[in-house]
């Protein structure tokens, strides 16, 4: 998407709700390099609908429900000084 | 979650949410929050602020988790979503006990913390001092701030946590710390992080 503040993917319910994603929602949602095969091991029925300035609709990430707890620990973690 | 929080949010890397429990969730929330202090302990991971030897504190800060706090943390893991526009996924949440002082030396949360959600357990905490102007700095930087007896440790945009909600903080982007005052007795700070999937 360029670097036009005004500009916005819009994806559209079968209500025809619009939803409206600022190109600053869409950089923060770009995904690192390295989760490429995570995320295209876990996309449903691949789509690839083009949709414009070179971005296309993948498809839905469907991830398992321990997904969620991939990253999820029990031990407390908190600040604290240490020698220099 | 309102477009004018999200809005807040993303400009200044924090934003008080109120309101998102009753009192009697707040009750149960300080009540579990002393339950678990006597399980409490110096964590083994977290931020390290490296200062010299002068400045270490008297005692660490001992931190410990319990079952209602994890309920909320997962049960918040929406509101963290759509506050952020980011896949979160929960890492961890604690109770962290500050006895007789609530000094927080300055920091940036780990990696574990794409965002946190800080609300006071019990007691009452001083408020935090968020530097945005320091955005960007190393641990070791943040560590000699913190080793230097003239750095003005008043600094900061001053925050306080609402009582029936949290403060979500951009943690591990936006360097914070509490100056601590002398406080009778035991305070605590219940913090929830959560870090992106991808």
């Amino acid at each position: 998407m360029p670097e036009n503040a005004s500009q916005a993917l819009v994806i559209v319910d079968a209500e025809r709700n619009y939803y409206v994603l600022p190109r600053e929602a869409v950089a923060t949602a770009k995904a690192a390099p390295e989760a490429r095969a995570l995320i295209e091991a876990h996309l449903g029925e691949r789509a690839d609908v083009p949709l414009c300035e070179g971005y296309s609709f993948a498809g839905v990430l469907n991830l398992p429900a321990e997904a969620d707890m991939a990253h999820y620990t029990s031990e407390a973690s908190w600040p604290v000084a240490s020698v220099s | 979650m309102t477009p004018a929080e999200r809005r807040a949010f993303t400009a200044d890397g924090y934003v008080h949410l109120p309101g998102l429990w009753d009192g009697r969730l707040s009750d149960a929330i300080a009540a579990e929050g002393r339950e678990r202090h006597a399980h409490a302990a110096i964590p083994l991971s977290g931020p390290r602020t490296p200062v010299v030897t002068r400045r270490l504190p008297r005692r660490a800060t001992p931190a410990a988790s319990g079952p209602l706090l994890a309920q909320v943390h997962l049960a918040l893991t929406g509101t963290a979503r759509a506050l952020t526009g980011r896949l979160l996924v929960p890492t961890f949440a604690a109770y962290g006990y500050y006895e007789g002082d609530d000094e927080v030396f300055l920091h940036i949360d780990t990696e574990q913390c794409d965002l946190t959600l800080l609300t006071t357990a019990f007691g009452a905490v001083g408020p935090l001092h968020l530097h945005p102007g320091l955005v960007g700095a190393t641990m070791e930087r943040l560590g000699q701030l913190e080793s230097d007896p003239e750095w003005d440790r008043t600094a900061g945009t001053r925050i306080s946590y609402p009582p029936t909600g949290v403060t979500a903080l951009d943690g591990h982007v936006l360097p914070h710390h509490r100056p601590g005052r002398p406080a009778p007795g035991v305070q605590a700070v219940a913090a929830l992080c959560y870090r992106a999937l991808f």
